[in-house]
């Protein structure tokens, strides 16, 4: 029997085969480095991925190309997911080399988990098919539970990893039950071929059959699950307190990107002829997260804990971009390109914003400081008015208050929703935001207008140059998003050729 | 020959066990024994699929869903033990420094 | 090359934002840096000053449409673009900011000791913001400086105000942003669903709008810009603000800040809904003229001279949206006048309040009494500005509450005779407090040492004693510029708009759920 080797492009896979080689490197090098010079894989890394991120941005206008027999695309979308998702990464190593220190994890392993990580959701970000999707969010999900427990010897971070882990563990498969009854019903794994099915002669019976509607239920509760959605968010604000701060910031933005990716491509592509049945349930949850996240947030007290609430919020505001893209005319769906390229254009925003907001964190991190209370950030401010003016910036982001990068994302995604006659999504997003504005500003409040108690410890920045020049660099990067945005816009606006 | 219903019945159940075990155990060994449970439901439904359709899509996800399940058992137990290191306990209710 | 030729508006309105930055550079640490922050903002100020009269000099008094237009691109995609101009409506509310800042910055001095160089940037953000709203005709651009100037005045509430600043200052901050996110999904409704896919002010303003849809989008507009105002019930905020702001941010706030509530009202709200504008036009009269009397009756019993002060605040701006809901060219000249009236005379007032407060520490009427005697500038100034503020003929106040007055009359005697007697009673509650505080009987002993006004005193109420003046005598120039553009605005808000087809059949939010549900039956 001749054996046929299919015809396999790799150069398409290069950001990812990159990667692993990548990967491979930093691990042999990690084995000849001393303990006190693991920093070096850090920048190591960080190096590669600059790399990796101009590979990937190379891959930007050449149409929709599919490889490994149809399991991989490339495409705009894939290109700007992960052009965005591997400036997070550098952001985040160059965030970490100064607090892997001062948190005593600073191992090799560390920067190569985040490495992994990124591959799986490099996989998602391209997974054209429900196997490479799952696979790319298993790599994903697995590296992370050992990122959230990474500081060993804290036992906040193990129980974060802990129940990081069941509810990732329990949230795949759910997942996965919903993937094989789709098998099922359709025959296929392919996105391209469910749809196929779905829109064919049978698509019509298919579709209605309560078996599709409990698959989609249970693969709308594993993206829930995944990405926190109200009411699966339980594990999300324990795992991101624990979890170091650095992983948190990651974890919030990168993590988030490539799974709504992901969300974007399965229901986009796969499901369109069901969409009236998902797109109810996900204007539910989107609603959910948007009001209780808000008003969770506002009754803590750790302001990693409030901010992790917030990115439930926030993880509503997208939802409701994916959900206000469909477009219903006598019943069939229209996906119009308003609602995608607005949840692109947010998640880069927020990804610099969150970014910013949790180095905040960082900068006041010392052995035996944590930092991460709202009561520790009394007067810092007033002591010191350029941090104080970054974290005042990184708030109005978060808020949706111009000239900031989150006031356009918030613009368009609202926006969105209210061309596609979503109005009380749009009232209610809009509503829950300025609540928002008030726990964000709470923090305004303690660091300028209140003065620091005598028992508290002087303030003390780090002085890391990396994190200050990332800091540097968000900050600026907030304003120009939302001060000129035009350009991101037409990018996001362009990843949605061949798309949908 | 075993009928297809017979394999969908038997991984239904196999994952309603497996969901009711997650929420209602205590024990964050058996919470991750009920979360195996569940992953090889979806194993018996993809492998009965695949047999069904004469595809061997399912079949291959199977697989790919056995290696990731060792993967993540792995680091669950792994993760358990480094939490079991200070505090002997696996009861979930007293994984409780942080609130649920 | 003539003067409108230059863009003059750009370098007015980011003149200060420049400024700001570049106070960043001057260090603060000692007195000596501190003198030169303050000297810097101040020049920075005037020159702000002097461009917008340039401005002035420039404007065309018989000419209604927008002058000194400049509109470039920014984000085509979506419609936005960088546009700017000013019209009789706009011009006065520019020149009382502009005049206005250098004065406060002036006063405050003395006042402020602590973070000086971060109290000025705040100040000249806030002047930036304030300028960028009075001439975007871009509701992008609109909306960016709209909640761009909350920031710094919720600091400047926040970090030096008084004991309660905190409160005050979130109250403020929450009121505020709760009214503009409704009216940013107005604005977003204008721009995807009217079908325009544009956010200029000057398009839209030339569209009619189906008016079975205004009635949603006018409350959206007219909710946030009455919080601003504030228009009774909404008006809570605005003493606590008042009172803990320090004297330069009471100043802005009520001098400026309540402007844009009604100047968002005459420039958006009415003329881009006209139909609805009719339609509300009793229910928000009927709350001005609440708002007149209860403003009233709450500043007579109040024993805190700011507070008292604060509270006729949200009587006079009772009197602007009585004259604009009026819907006569009288009421809508009047309101306009009336505004920077209020603004010259209310700024006045905090400033002198300012002036007793830092030499006393309190401001309790009671603590008062018969000071005249040791500060007789003082009292002579004080005794202008109230009487100003209470509109007596010769003064400013007379002229704009004048022209309203005889507005409403003309569209409805009940409302008249009722805003007539918030005429009276400001003249009781001003007159009685000006009695307290300045004349009955002796001065107790540590009010007879107080010194009467300095030199830099005197530069600040000088300026506006003469404004003062000036429009009570002569308010010829001032209306002539305002009457023009003030008649083409009442021919926007007076015309009928029978249905409209939109390009979108676009229901509004009773079919909203609906709309989201009937993907669910196929």
């Amino acid at each position: 029997m001749p054996v046929v080797i299919p015809d396999i492009a790799l150069s398409l896979a290069a950001t990812e085969i990159g990667l692993v080689i990548l990967i491979c490197a930093v691990i042999v090098a990690d084995m000849f480095t001393s303990m006190e010079n693991k920093s070096l894989m850090g920048a190591f890394s960080f190096f590669g991925v600059v790399v990796l991120g101009f590979v990937a941005l190379s891959g930007w206008g050449g149409g929709v190309r599919t490889t490994f027999s149809g399991f991989y695309v490339l495409d705009n979308l894939s290109v700007f997911v992960k052009v965005v998702i591997l400036a997070a990464t550098g952001f985040t190593i160059l965030l970490s080399l100064q607090y892997a220190k001062i948190e005593r994890f600073n191992h090799g392993e560390y920067y190569v988990m985040i490495l992994f990580a990124v591959f799986g959701m490099l996989v998602m970000a391209s997974g054209n098919d429900l196997v490479s999707f799952y696979l790319g969010l298993e790599t994903m999900s697995i590296s992370s539970y050992v990122l959230v427990s990474f500081i060993r010897h804290d036992p906040l971070s193990r129980e974060a990893g802990l129940k990081y882990f069941l509810m990732g563990a329990f949230a795949s498969g759910l997942l996965l039950y919903g993937i094989a009854l789709v098998y099922g019903l359709t025959g296929t794994t392919s996105l391209l071929g469910i749809a196929k099915t779905l829109g064919g002669a049978n698509g019509a019976a298919i579709g209605a059959d309560p078996v599709m509607v409990l698959a989609l239920i249970l693969i709308v509760a594993g993206f829930g699950f995944k990405l926190a959605f109200v009411p699966f968010h339980m594990w999300l604000p324990d795992a991101y307190t624990g979890a170091p701060t650095s992983i948190t910031a990651f974890m919030s933005v990168a993590v988030k990107m490539a799974t709504v990716a992901a969300l974007m491509r399965v229901f986009f592509i796969a499901f369109p002829s069901v969409a009236g049945k998902w797109n109810l349930l996900l204007w539910l949850l989107a609603v959910l997260s948007m009001v209780w996240g808000n008003f969770a947030a506002i009754a803590q007290t750790s302001l990693k804990r409030m901010l992790a609430y917030s990115s439930i919020a926030h993880a509503g505001y997208v939802l409701m971009g994916v959900v206000a893209t469909s477009s219903f005319v006598d019943g069939k769906v229209v996906f119009l390109p308003l609602g995608v390229s607005a949840v692109l254009f947010y998640l880069l925003a927020y990804m610099v914003t969150n970014l910013g907001a949790f180095g905040m964190l960082i900068l006041l991190c010392r052995e035996d400081y944590r930092g991460d209370n709202i009561e520790d950030w009394r007067g810092v401010g007033r002591a010191h008015p350029w941090a104080g003016l970054a974290f005042l910036i990184f708030f109005l982001s978060l808020a949706g208050l111009p000239p900031t990068a989150g006031f356009v994302g918030k613009l368009f995604l609202f926006g969105a929703a209210i061309q596609n006659e979503y109005y009380w999504l749009a009232v209610i997003g809009i509503l829950s935001s300025a609540v928002s504005a008030y726990y964000y500003f709470r923090v305004v409040m303690v660091m300028y207008m209140e003065t620091r108690a005598e028992s508290q410890p002087v303030v003390e920045f780090s002085k890391a140059p990396s994190l200050l020049a990332v800091l540097v660099i968000l900050v600026v990067a907030t304003l120009f998003l939302g001060i000129f945005p035009g350009g991101f816009i037409e990018a996001a606006r362009g990843s949605i050729a061949g798309f949908i | 020959m075993v009928p297809l219903s017979h394999y969908l019945a038997l991984g239904a159940i196999m994952f309603v066990i497996g969901v009711a075990g997650v929420l209602m155990r205590r024990n964050a060994i058996i919470i991750l024994m009920s979360i195996e449970l569940m992953l090889n439901a979806v194993n018996i439904t993809f492998v009965g699929f695949a047999r069904q359709l004469g595809d061997l899509t399912g079949q291959v996800f199977a697989i790919f869903v056995i290696t990731v399940a060792a993967a993540e058992a792995a680091v669950g137990l792994a993760i358990l033990i480094a939490l079991n290191r200070d505090r002997t306990i696996l009861n979930v209710d007293e994984v409780n420094l942080l609130k649920w | 090359m003539a003067l409108t030729d230059y863009p003059l508006i750009t370098w007015m309105v980011f003149l200060p934002l420049l400024g700001g930055f570049a106070l960043m550079l001057i260090q603060d640490s000692d007195e000596a840096g501190g003198q030169r922050v303050r000297a810097a903002a101040l020049i920075f100020s005037l020159i702000t000053f002097l461009i917008s009269a340039a401005i002035y000099y420039g404007f065309q008094a018989d000419f209604a449409g927008m002058q000194f237009v400049e509109r470039g691109q920014w984000i085509p995609r979506f419609g936005i673009s960088y546009h700017v101009g000013l019209d009789g409506i706009s011009l006065p509310l520019i020149l009382l900011t502009t005049f206005l800042t250098p004065l406060t910055i002036l006063f405050s001095w003395r006042d402020i000791k602590s973070r000086v160089r971060f109290y000025h940037m705040a100040l000249l953000f806030l002047e930036t913001g304030m300028l960028g709203v009075f001439v975007s005709l871009d509701f992008f651009l609109f909306y960016v400086f709209w909640e761009g100037m909350l920031i710094p005045m919720y600091l400047i509430i926040g970090v030096w105000g008084g004991t309660r600043r905190i409160y005050a200052a979130v109250k403020f901050f929450l009121y505020t942003m709760a009214g503009s996110v409704l009216m940013l999904v107005a604005i977003l409704w204008l721009h995807f669903e009217a079908g325009t896919g544009t956010f200029d002010i000057l398009v839209h303003l030339s569209r009619p709008i189906d008016p079975a849809l205004q009635g949603w989008l006018f409350a959206a507009f007219a909710l946030s810009f009455a919080i601003k105002v504030p228009l009774f019930p909404f008006h809570t905020w605005l003493p606590d603000a008042h009172v803990e702001a320090p004297t330069a941010g009471s100043v802005i706030l009520a001098g400026v800040l309540l402007k844009m509530g009604t100047y968002g009202l005459m420039r958006l709200a009415m003329p881009l809904f006209p139909t609805a504008a009719r339609e509300f036009a009793t229910i928000i009269m009927v709350l001005a003229v609440i708002g007149i009397i209860y403003g009233a009756l709450v500043a007579m019993v109040q024993q805190d001279i700011k507070k008292l002060v604060a509270y006729s605040s949200v009587s006079h701006l009772g009197f602007v949206v009585l004259g604009l809901f009026s819907f006569t060219l009288l009421g809508a000249t009047g309101g306009v006048l009336q505004m920077v009236n209020h603004g010259i005379s209310t700024g006045a007032l905090f400033l002198i309040v300012g002036m007793i407060y830092s030499r006393r520490h309190t401001r309790q009427i009671e603590d008062f009494g018969g000071i005249a005697r040791a500060m007789p500038v003082f009292s002579i100034f004080f005794v202008i500005t109230a009487l100003g503020s209470i509109g007596l003929p010769g003064l400013n106040g007379f002229v704009g509450e004048f022209t309203i007055l005889a507005g409403t009359f003309s569209r409805s005697i009940p409302f008249g005779v009722a805003a007539t007697s918030g005429v009276v009673l400001a003249a009781i509650y001003m007159l009685w407090m000006l009695q307290r505080v300045l004349f009955n009987g002796e001065p107790s002993r540590v009010n007879s040492r107080l010194p009467d006004l300095n030199f830099r005193e005197w530069v600040v109420l000088v300026p506006l004693v003469v404004l003062m003046f000036w429009l009570g005598l002569y308010p010829k120039p001032i209306l002539g510029k305002i009457e023009p553009s003030a008649q083409a605005w009442l021919r926007q808000v007076n015309r009928r708009v029978l249905r409209v087809e939109s390009p979108r059949k676009a229901p509004l939010p009773q079919a909203v759920l609906s709309s989201s549900l009937k993907g669910l039956r196929p």
